[in-house]
């Protein structure tokens, strides 16, 4: 892919997380109001299935902004060039991002 | 008079970039380890041992300085966004 197609991906997403994370913020304060717990935290994820849909769509978010972030990085302070690592450290961040949605689902 | 090797430092984008990377890189860090913390649900028991955990005064300062880091990434990304995109 290109640089500027993935600089265009960098700049979606992070408007896409502002929006996403304002709306994790307020579930965050929500939940905050009593102790956290497990039977809390998956009876709101339970209570549609809305969240997990949406937790999904944040976590792939969130991940491909990181590994994005994490390549940017990588290029500038250690001189990393290739693409595979950067493929493979996506991956495992959508990975284990879409399992947790999966569980709370 | 500045060392001229030093000049860009005295550029305030300078200083936002590279608070943009550390506050971006901590964050990074932080994702794949708060999935795997929600990932314990599967076993709710699993899930409130760890939730206990987090109640430590350790981890608690680490969380607020996590939430530092997010708010000094926020506030850089958006000064960002709204220097690219702004019809100046």
């Amino acid at each position: 892919m290109t640089e500027f197609r993935l600089f265009l991906i960098q700049r979606i997403t992070s408007g896409l997380l502002l929006l996403m994370g304002a709306v994790h913020l307020v579930v965050l304060l929500v939940a905050m109001q009593a102790p956290l717990s497990a039977a809390a935290i998956l009876a709101r994820t339970h209570a549609s299935p809305f969240w997990p849909a949406f937790y999904a769509v944040f976590a792939i978010t969130a991940a491909t902004h990181a590994a994005l972030g994490l390549r940017v990085i990588a290029r500038e302070w250690l001189g990393w060039r290739g693409t595979a690592w950067g493929i493979g450290l996506w991956t495992v961040l959508v990975a284990v991002g879409l399992r947790a949605a999966w569980i709370i689902a | 008079m500045r060392a001229p090797s030093l000049g860009h430092r005295a550029h305030f984008a300078w200083w936002g970039a590279l608070l943009r990377r550390l506050s971006g890189l901590a964050l990074a860090v932080f994702l794949p380890l708060h999935f795997l913390a929600l990932g314990l649900a599967a076993d709710a028991a699993a899930l409130d041992t760890f939730l206990d955990w987090t109640r430590a005064p350790l981890v608690r300062a680490s969380e607020i300085a996590l939430a530092a880091a997010l708010v000094v990434h926020l506030v850089s990304g958006v000064q960002l966004l709204v220097q690219e995109l702004w019809p100046w």
